[in-house]
């Protein structure tokens, strides 16, 4: 944004962060902590999700890494997370989002009952 | 839950037995001198020099050892086959649009959420999942260990109701095929210390 009165420059990471605030602001939606060296990582929905930009201009690719609550429907659960983070990132920021890919990383049941069993992965 | 290789070893030995089979009818044919109309010369009194030429050719030992090389390999690739697989899906992909943006779950994901929801279920121990093939004809594989004195209808109610239920609702399409298969678990890993009313 450049005129006469200034230019307004806008970091990617200020657009990761506000991303990701947007997302943890959305029901259903964590992230996962990544802790010292993996040791003390933790994945719940009160953390914030992972988001990476790439700008090309003034439009941005968005990649997202995040967690649902289970069972959420997933495919209709992030077309909406991709449609409120697109047009609030654009009120927000100025910067359109061209696409977002999200990777679900973990699913969590709502009432969690995970410390009672003896769960392995085959 | 683990696929073995039992169709690859039955063609193994199919092949296997058709050439030993062959082998041995040859050397029957020889022996009784009937192969002597087909290849002249070849009876079973004949003497063996120029079968032996051959194998005292110069390139006869590179010859028996790409054979060698040859067998090894596929020796290799059979012991290999014989280790159990998971055959998971691959990452599954669930967007409506991919223009807009792709999504991508992976199956290790999925069977984790259906373990946790599994252990939901009063009186089960153990869960392991293996969720396979693809995003629209999704199969799950379920073992579960259940307490030894469990209600096991009930357990089995609960799991083809409500677990199937929430991993085909997670999935957005219907499960075309659940497999369960129930262990008894003897020995109790955890003891509650508590209970939440």
């Amino acid at each position: 944004m450049a005129s006469s009165q200034g230019s307004l420059t806008i970091a990617d990471k200020v657009i990761e962060k506000t991303a990701s605030q947007i997302l943890k602001d959305m029901p259903g939606v964590g992230g996962t902590k990544s802790g010292l060296f993996g040791f003390g990582a933790s994945s719940d929905l009160d953390t914030r999700p992972s988001v990476d930009v790439t700008l090309s201009g003034r439009s941005a690719t968005l990649s997202v890494q995040l967690g649902l609550a289970y069972p959420t429907p997933i495919t209709e659960a992030t077309e909406t997370i991709r449609r409120h983070l697109s047009s609030e990132l654009e009120a927000h920021t100025g910067v359109t989002v061209r696409q977002v890919d999200v990777e679900v990383m973990w699913l969590k049941p709502n009432a969690s009952g995970s410390s009672r069993g003896v769960r392995r992965l085959l | 839950m683990r696929r073995m290789a039992a169709g690859a070893n039955r063609t193994g030995l199919i092949i296997i037995g058709l050439l030993c089979l062959l082998a041995g009818l040859a050397a029957l044919a020889i022996s009784f001198g009937l192969a002597e109309s087909v290849i002249p010369g070849l009876s079973s009194d004949k003497d063996l020099k120029p079968v032996a030429e051959v194998v005292g050719l110069q390139f006869s030992a590179l010859i028996a050892i790409v054979a060698a090389v040859i067998l090894a390999v596929i020796a290799v690739r059979w012991l290999a086959a014989q280790v159990p697989r998971k055959d998971s899906a691959k990452p599954l992909r669930m967007q409506q649009d991919a223009r807009t943006g792709i999504t991508t779950v992976t199956a290790n994901v999925i069977a984790a959420a259906v373990a946790d929801d599994l252990e939901a279920t009063p009186e089960v121990v153990d869960a392991q999942v293996i969720l396979r093939g693809t995003a629209r004809a999704p199969e799950l594989m379920v073992h579960v260990d259940v307490d030894e004195r469990a209600d096991i209808d009930a357990v089995v109610a609960d799991i083809s109701n409500r677990v199937t239920r929430n991993c085909s609702q997670a999935l957005g399409s219907r499960l075309s095929a659940v497999g369960l298969e129930l262990g008894i678990a003897r020995t109790h890993q955890r003891k509650q210390r508590s209970v939440q009313l």
